[in-house]
Parts: structure tokens; sequence; C-alpha cells
């Protein structure tokens, strides 16, 4: 039988051997979000509820936003809305709740019209009829958040939470210069919910919701609980989940985290791989004064930002986060035998084109590898400890990492919080995929 | 802020008033008394607090009371002195996290064998565990406690014994240290204005259980229950109706907010539509103090933060400040918890709200939503409030048992009438339902409230216009021992009674008429009061019937039409619809040759034009039919109605 793996990996081998040839192109990955007209955005959204799919294989009810006459419908997390830097935003809002609800923007200066006063905003009345309209000018770029300031404690729960990013002029930034550029981004929303409180309302038992003693046993992120998380964006199965969040970068790039708390606990989100440099917190720059800047492994950042690995994420706060991958001082060449590439460092001692550390070009990997037949792989192992190789698996083995690329969990640090109601692996997890230099990132 | 100077009063929470933001200039040495009261949490459950009281400072002569926990303000390198009385029926002690203590036996800790000092000799010292991080004041005793010189800052002022559960137990107050007074906060952090935000929390089982002698590690049930706190504080005080907002001056203010968290959970406070830099914490000034902004602030538990925040230009307004944990319910009762409202700007416009002595009923008013600081419910009568001009305020009556509200009045400052809340109940979807006003100048709201000794309903009684598809308020009025109700409808004489709701409580129900009810004509809504036990109490019908919202097809309905085709004829068709709602997309117009052939379109309309003129086609038929159906945007029939009777059609 003709092994198509085997003849596949044959293949990224000849290539992985080509590497010095190849050019990477860092395409920008992106977040899926909705967005409006040029300088004036309206977003329509109508409060409905649903059902989402969680990862212990249940179905649970739902609040949420949805895009009015999107292709989605209301959606866990609410549309993530995306403007640019000096827009005048307009969301207008319609409840098919059983309740009042509203939408608060922390961080922005709204206006509130229509609908009724209520005690955080003006809320829209439970009538399908009544549209209560925000707006605000995106006067700062940033990652911000958005969520019901009605009965907070109980409709975040139930999931009335969004994102909204704010887009400076200058492109392929996140805050209008050098100090925050990226090559990538992606979007960490990041939530829990108490499935009784869900089933209590589902059954109209809502005398008996006391968001006071809530229990979280289900952890989200942009919505998914792991191993979802790693879906398709708009998979067909997850209807009212449209996010996914796999990160991947390649090796140099500067990969952009929007990190949003958006539940009601604290979350200790861990980046494996390497730390990160915190650049920003609720949409403000970390800088202490206009153009500071130091430093980083790749690139210059602001000159407050801080080098961690373990990003604490407080609920209604956001962050975002720097994080770049070189393998610098690992003490062993990344891409194997040093006979099957070159290594030519720029000023910083890293490959023009690989971002291999040259200082480690050629160094042996330092343990002697088991063989084939004394180890379990994984999923995701290629069958080879370097970047873009492949080795031989047994027949089944693998297969979750195509471009024979390096993974890292992140997750939640709060191991509790990597389970699905009591059941491992899940919840507030995924995983960066470090891909070889050839690899183009969409 | 409050303009009328009310009593305080010792058991309860509900009442409000608040000087946080005006601190009382204490001097260097104060007496304090750690004692035990009680505090009555909104919705009723009374709960043990511990607490400090300062005897000499009438805001604060008593533990827990109106104020919440005293603020002592003083300046950088003075003396603290506090003369602590324990009332309390355990050993207890006062701990500043962050002050240098001066007394000699100062932060020498007590052991559980009442000894103090080095832990002692083998092996009986292994026995024995630290109660109190200091020297104790005895049960009934006193004791005397001093720091300095003291640094600027904010600080906790908090029992050094048995923390665990005396700080839980409501042990804590406010230290602030001006580094100038009352303009500078650090060295270099200057400001103008001044709010205190001190979180809590109050697990009731814990307080319950500490008040019973029943809390230990012989009762096991307090150590499984964990800790589980219910009602969240913002000073002293969970958010209810009557929290009046805190004056927090003017737009052009730079007000330092100073955050304490003597709870036991993390709190994030946000502070909504403005960004914050913080300056400080634990009292300790920040680095680059100023150049980074937040709306959020991480407030772990013994934690203090402060910030300075400027209002935007010309702001004149509410901005909340309430913790995004979510800890905004008072026992899952919403709204709630850690909520507190600044007030920037001149409070120059006096709300009084009156229960009308001339109703025969009665009931309170409290005000929901933004602001707060009106609530007619608690044991102060609470019925005044200046607010900012502009702001609009929404009041909801409550009926006493017996009572139900059944009107509002409002009255300007001249002490006429306004229109404000004079509801057509044949018109008005919720003609009993809250009172809005705007605060254009002072105001004077009174509610009518009027007994019911029998089940009597309210609305709709006659003649109302009800939209299908919207809300309608059912209201209606019954003596005290009628608890539930049972709401029905019906569509006149011989047709049956269906149920829209049972086990209904209170005076009023929201009821969505379904929208693809068809065109009966009249309706009746029906209320059936039951006591507690499930007995029948009484039952009221609408004395008229209301009218839904409805179509009627006016021609051709009338026995006897006869419709000749020849030459062109045409006929009017024509319909009367009472429609209030706007959700009718499209109307189609149909006809049929007799009861049960196929509909033929005659045609859509987009707009309710109330005629057609109708183009007779050739038929023939002594049985002929016209429908007027009424579309929404998905094309659901909303309402349709049929000739009453059959036609003739003829070449």
């Amino acid at each position: 039988m003709y092994n198509f793996r085997n003849g596949y990996r044959k293949w990224v081998v000849l290539l992985a051997a080509l590497l010095p040839l190849v050019f990477s192109t860092t395409a920008q990955a992106v977040i899926e979000g909705i967005s409006g007209a040029a300088g004036t955005p309206v977003f329509n959204l109508r409060a409905k509820s649903g059902h989402i799919s969680t990862g212990d294989g249940s179905s649970v009810l739902f609040w949420g936003y949805g895009d009015d006459g999107g292709p989605i419908g209301v959606q866990y997390p609410g549309p993530t809305m995306m403007v640019n830097e000096g827009d005048l935003v307009t969301v207008n809002l319609v409840n098919e709740l059983s309740e009042a609800t509203s939408i608060v923007f922390p961080g922005q200066e709204v206006t509130a019209s229509g609908g009724v006063p209520g005690l955080l905003t003006r809320e829209a009345p439970p009538d399908r009829l009544t549209t209560v309209t925000y707006t605000f000018t995106a006067n700062q770029p940033g990652t911000f958040t958005y969520y019901s300031g009605t009965r907070p404690d109980l409709q975040v729960e139930m999931g009335m939470v969004g994102a909204l990013i704010v887009y400076p002029a200058t492109a392929n930034t996140a805050y209008g210069d050098a100090r925050s550029a990226y090559d990538y981004e992606y979007l960490f929303l990041l939530t829990e919910m108490d499935p009784l409180i869900h089933d209590q309302v589902e059954f109209g038992q809502m005398s008996s919701v006391n968001t006071a003693t809530a229990k979280p046993v289900l952890w989200f992120i942009n919505g998914r609980n792991g191993p979802d998380t790693l879906g398709n964006v708009g998979d067909p199965t997850l209807p009212t989940q449209p996010y996914n969040i796999i990160p991947r970068l390649n090796p140099g790039g500067r990969l952009l985290s929007r990190v949003i708390g958006a539940g009601r606990d604290l979350h200790p989100f861990h980046f494996h791989g390497n730390n990160f440099d915190l650049i920003a917190r609720d949409g403000r720059f970390l800088e202490s004064a206009p153009a500071a800047q130091k430093n980083g492994e790749v690139g210059i950042l602001p000159d407050l930002a801080v080098s961690d690995f373990t990003l604490t994420v407080a609920p209604g706060a956001t962050y975002d986060t720097i994080f770049t991958w070189t393998g610098k001082d690992l003490g062993w060449d990344i891409y194997g035998d040093g006979a099957t590439h070159t290594c030519t460092p720029d000023i910083n001692g890293f490959d023009f084109t690989t971002y291999e550390w040259c200082d480690d070009h050629n160094k042996p990997f330092p343990v002697t590898l088991p063989s084939t037949g004394d180890i379990t792989p994984g999923a995701m192992y290629s069958g080879s400890p370097f970047l873009g190789a492949a080795g031989f698996l047994p027949p089944g083995e693998g297969g979750n990492n195509p471009n024979s690329g390096f993974f890292y969990m992140w997750h939640s640090h709060n191991e509790r919080e990597i389970i699905n109601f009591d059941i491992f692996p899940g919840g507030m997890l995924t995983f960066l995929i470090v891909e070889p230099p050839n690899v183009v990132i969409p | 802020m409050k303009k009328n100077v009310r009593k305080r009063i010792f058991t309860t929470l509900l009442a409000v008033t608040l000087s946080w933001g005006i601190m009382v200039p204490f001097a260097a040495a104060v007496d304090m008394v750690a004692e035990s009261t009680t505090v009555t949490m909104p919705g009723g459950e009374v709960v043990t607090m511990w607490g400090y009281a300062v005897p000499a400072e009438p805001a604060y002569d008593t533990a827990f009371g109106p104020n919440g926990p005293p603020v002592i303000k003083l300046t950088a390198g003075a003396t603290l002195t506090i003369n602590l009385t324990n009332n309390l029926a355990e050993e207890t002690s006062i701990v500043i996290p962050g002050q240098q203590a001066t007394e000699t036996n100062a932060m020498v800790p007590t052991w559980t064998d009442g000894t103090t000092g080095n832990r002692g000799v083998l092996p009986a010292n292994l026995l024995k565990r630290v109660r109190s991080f200091t020297h104790e004041a005895a049960a009934a005793g006193s004791d005397t406690y001093s720091w300095g010189p003291l640094k600027a800052g904010t600080y906790l002022i908090q029992s050094g014994t048995h923390p665990a559960v005396q700080v839980q137990m409501g042990l804590y107050a406010v230290l602030i240290v001006d580094e100038v007074a009352d303009a500078e906060a650090y060295p270099g952090i200057a400001y103008s204005n001044e709010v205190t935000l001190l979180f809590s929390e109050i697990d009731p089982y814990l307080h319950a259980a500490v008040a019973g002698g029943t809390y230990g590690s012989t009762y096991v049930n307090t150590m499984q229950e964990g800790y589980r706190p219910r009602y969240f504080l913002i000073n002293g005080q969970p958010y209810s109706a009557d929290r009046s907002p805190i004056a927090a001056g003017v737009d052009t203010d730079t007000t330092i907010l100073r955050f304490l968290n003597a709870g036991l959970r993390d709190r994030e406070p946000i502070v909504q539509g403005g960004v914050m830099s913080v300056v400080a914490e634990d009292g300790n000034p920040t680095p680059f103090a100023g150049a980074v902004q937040q709306y959020s602030i991480d407030l772990a538990p013994g934690k203090t933060m402060d910030a300075t925040f400027s209002p935007l230009a010309a702001f004149n307004g509410y901005v909340p400040v309430y913790d995004r944990r979510l800890g905004l319910s008072n026992d899952g009762a919403s709204p709630g918890g850690m909520v507190a409202m600044l007030e920037i700007g001149p409070a120059t416009h006096t709300l009084d709200v009156v229960v009308d002595p001339l109703g025969t009923g009665t009931g309170n008013i409290r005000m929901v939503g933004a602001p707060g600081g009106i609530d007619t419910a608690t044991l102060i009568p609470d019925s005044t409030e200046d607010l900012l001009a502009g702001t609009e305020v929404t009041l909801h009556g409550t009926g006493a048992p017996g009572s139900t509200l059944t009107g509002w009045t409002v009255l300007d400052s001249g002490g006429l009438p306004t229109l404000e809340c004079q509801k057509d109940p044949l018109t008005d979807p919720d003609p009993y339902g809250d009172c809005v006003v705007v605060m254009d100048q002072n105001k004077t709201v009174t509610a009518t409230f009027t007994s019911y000794p029998a089940v009597t309903l309210i609305g709709p009684n006659g003649g109302e216009t009800i939209a299908g598809g919207s809300g309608y308020t059912i209201a209606w009025g019954a003596p005290a021992d009628a608890v539930t109700f049972t709401l029905g409808y019906s569509f006149g004489a011989g047709s049956p009674w269906k149920t829209i709701a049972t086990g209904v409580t209170g005076d009023r129900y929201v009821w969505v008429i379904p929208e693809t009810v068809p065109n009966h004509g009249d309706l009746y809504v029906a209320v059936i009061g039951y006591d507690a036990t499930g007995a029948l109490v009484g039952k009221d019908t609408s004395d008229v019937a209301a009218q839904r919202n409805s179509i009627a097809l006016t021609t051709p309905s009338a026995s006897g039409i006869v419709l000749s085709a020849s030459g062109d004829v045409t006929y009017d068709i024509t319909w009367a619809s009472s429609m209030v709602s706007g959700t009718v997309a499209n109307i189609g117009i149909w006809y049929q040759t007799a009861p049960g052939m196929g509909w033929k379109l005659i045609t859509v309309l987009a707009n309710d034009t109330g005629s057609y003129t109708w183009t007779i086609p050739v038929e023939t038929t002594t049985e002929a039919l016209v429908g007027v159906i009424f579309y929404d945007a998905l094309g659901e029939v909303l309402y349709l109605d049929v000739s009453d009777n059959v036609f003739e059609m003829a070449p």
C-alpha cells in the first residue's frame, strides 16, 4: 500500500533541506469580526437567547448579541466589532430576551439614547421593538470589551460579552508605531460559565438564580472550550460559536495577542514557549512618554512593557502582548543537521530568513532520541524534534502537525480551568504552533 | 447628595448618608470602640456585624452605622493614637499594615494561651499558636495603639486578632494620610476632590456561625461551607434604591479615588466612561504615575490602590463605579452589591417624593436605575434627593398588601402639575407603570395608592387599544390575603377562557399578546386571586370589552352584495384597522369564489391605505368572499378578516 503520509513527509524533509532558498511570507493572521462603513460604522445588534455546545458534550442555554441580519445570528461571544481610530461608532440594540438589557463599553465615552434609563446606561426593554443607541468616538486605538450593563452579574454569566478592537491608521500595529508592530494578531476572550445558572434560566426558575454563589465548571476562549478552540472558524457544528483560536507564527515573527477578561473570575493565562511582553492594558499603551522604547527579542517595545510568561487576566480588563519565538539559546540547532542549511547572522545574530540563532547553528540535539518503537507519539508529534523536519511514525500515529511545527499549549495556568466539567483536557486551552519559515500563515 | 439631615439608625444598611468624600478631620488621638451590632440587608436579612465606632464623632458614633466604617484623615509626619475600647466578648487589637507602630509592645505576638512575647521554652511552646499580631484589648477591656510618623497614603485599619474571623466580621476602618492636607496625596500628586471606596463582603452564614458560637473546627458545617459571600459592600453598604450618589466635585476637579479591599476576594472596580491614572499601591507611589491610564483596578484583598480621575471638560452627570468581578447583587437580587455613583456637578435640583395621603391605600416609591437615592420603604422615610440638572429619574411604585398604585402626579417648582407620568389608560400599554421625570427644575412626585377590599381588575377594563405582538401591562387590585393570581383572556361570550399566566405575584403583569391570534373582535381579561393556602379569594373580569389591535373588513361584508364585471367595473374594498405597532410589512387582499375554494390574490399593498379599488374579475358565483391579511416582514400572518357574508359575482 502506498503510504501517503510518508511520501508527504519525504517531501517536507526535502523542502526543509531547501530552507535557505525559501523566503518566508508573513501574511497577517486575522481576527474574525464585523466592521462597518468607513468613518461611521453602524452595528445593529440583537440580544437573543440560543444554545452553545460545550466540551463535555452538553448543550447550554446562553444569552448573547447577534449581528442583526448577519449570517451568524446570536453568538457567543458577541460579534467582535472592528473599527478604526477616530471612527464615530454607532451601536443599535434591540432586545428579544425576557428582561431588559444594554451594552456598556468601558474605556469609551458613550452617549446613549432611546430605550429607558437604567443603572449603568440606557436599556432596551424586552419588547423586540425598541432600539437603544450607543454612540462614541473611538479616539484611542487598542483592545476593548463590551458587555451588558443590565444585571451584569447574571447577563455576563449568560454570555452577553464581546470584543471591540480599534485599529490605528498605521497598518499592522496595535498602537500606531513600530513598538506595537505585529505580523499576526489573535483574540483571546476568556470566560467561564456555571451551567447550573443557565439551566435555572432555561427552566424558568429565575427566583432560584443566585449569581453570588456562582461556581463555574466550564471555561472558554473566544466562546469555545478546548479542544473545540482548535476547530475551524465558522464550524457548522458550532453555529453559535463562530470563533476559534489557533495562534500560529513563524520564527522571528511578532504575534499580537489581544487578551480580554470577559467573565467574572481572574485567569492566569500562560504562554508556553517563551516570555511575552505586555505592551498595553485597557487599551492604553504602556509607555512613560510618547515614543519611549526599549528593545525586545525581536524589534522594539514601549519602554514600560513587562516581560512575563503568565498574564493575570482580570475581568473587564484588556491586555495586549507581543510574543516572539526564535529558539535563541536553546543550545541546539532547531533545524537539525547543520549541513542541510546555512546560518548567516544579521546584526542581532539571527539568520536573515530562517531566524535561526546562529550561535546554535549545527549544535547537536542534546539527548539521544528513543527509537520510534519505544515511544507513544502524540497526535501533534511530527516524528522529529526539529522544526520543519519530519520523522517516520508508526502507522496511525501523529497527523495533526502537517508542517512539522512546534506545538506549545497556551492555557489557563489555573489547572482546574483546563477541564470541561471535570473532563481533561479542555476548557481554557489551545495550542501555539511555531511553523517552519516556509509555511505561509494566512 | 442628600439635602436633608436624617437621623441615623443602627439596625439598617438601607439608610445611607454619604459623607464619603468629606473626610472627618479627626484629632490625632481617637477613641474607638469595637462592638457588635446588627444590620439589615436589602431584602430583610439581619446580619450580626462587628465594627468600629467613634463615639465622639456623630457620623461614626456607632459601629456600621449609615456612614459605614470610620475614616480617619491625617497629614504625613503626624502621630496617630487609637484608644481602643473592646465591647466584644473576645480579645481584639488593631493593626495598620504599612504604618510604623510606636508603642513599646507594638507588634509583639499574643499566643493562644494568652502569653505575649517570645514563643517560650520547649515543649509547651509547641502547643500554642499566634492569636494576635500585637498586644490585645481583652474582652470588655481596652488598650492603646500608636503609629508614626505617618507615611502618606491610603491604609486599612483592621483587627490584628484572629483576622480570618474578625476582619470578615467587619473590624476594619480607613486611614488616609495626605502629603499636604486636602491638596496633595503623595509628593507631586495633587488633588482637589477625594472619594474613598472601601470594598468588603458579607457571608451571612459565617456571621451567623460566629454570632451563634458555632464557628470553629468543632463545628464542621462552617468549614464545609467555605467562604461564600452573598452581600457586597462599598463603604459598608450594598447598593440599593435609596443609596445616594457620592458627591465627586465638578468637571474641573482632579479627584483622587482611594480604593481599599477589606474583603477576602479579589475585586475589579471599573470606572465607566473614563480612565484613571494609578498613582499608588498600598500607600507606595507608583513610578511614572500619570503616564499610564486604565479604566479598571486590580484590587486584591487587603490592598489599597489610589488613582486620579479627571472628568471630561464640561461633564455634568453620574459616573458609575462597580465591581467587574460581578459582586453586583444582594444575595442574588439585582441591582445591588458593589455599585457607587459618582456625582459630578452641582446637585441643584431637588426631587421630593410623596405617597398621596388622600389615597385609600399605601405603598412605597423607590428610584430604579441611576442615580439612586429614593426609597420610601426604608425605616427612615427617604423621600428627598438633590440631583444634577437634567437627570432622568425612573420611579417605581409598589403597593402595600391590599393596595395598588393607581396614579402619579408631578408638580413643578411652582407647585403646578406637569404632564409627566399622566398616562392615558386607553392608549398607554403600561398606564400604571413607572414614572419617569426629568429634573429640569425642582419637582414633587406624588404616587396615589388605592386600597382594594376585593379582587378588582384595573386594566384593561374597557375601551383600551392593545397592540398584538407587544406587551400590555395588566393591572389589578386585591385584598392583602390574595397573594397569587391567575390571569386569563377570552374573546367574549361563548369563547373559552385561555390562561395567560398562573402563580403571578404582585399587582401587575406584562402580557405579550400573541401576534398571530386571529381576529375575534373584542377581548376580555380576567384575574383570579388565591390566598397562601390556594383558596379562592375572588375574581374579576373586564367590565367592558377591551378592544384588541385588529382589522375589520368593512366592504364587501354585508349580505346581498352583487358585483358585476361587465365593462371594467370597479369596487372599493375597505377595511378599518386599529394597528398600533409598526410591524406590518405587507397587506394582501384575496378573494375566493366559494368557501373552501382556493384564494386568489387581488393585490399586495405596502401601506395600510384602508381601501383598495378592485377591478372586478369575470367570475360566476353566488358565494364569493374577500379577505384582507396583514403580514409581518417574515410573511407571518398578523391579522386577517374575511367578509362576514358571501356576495354574488356575475359577468
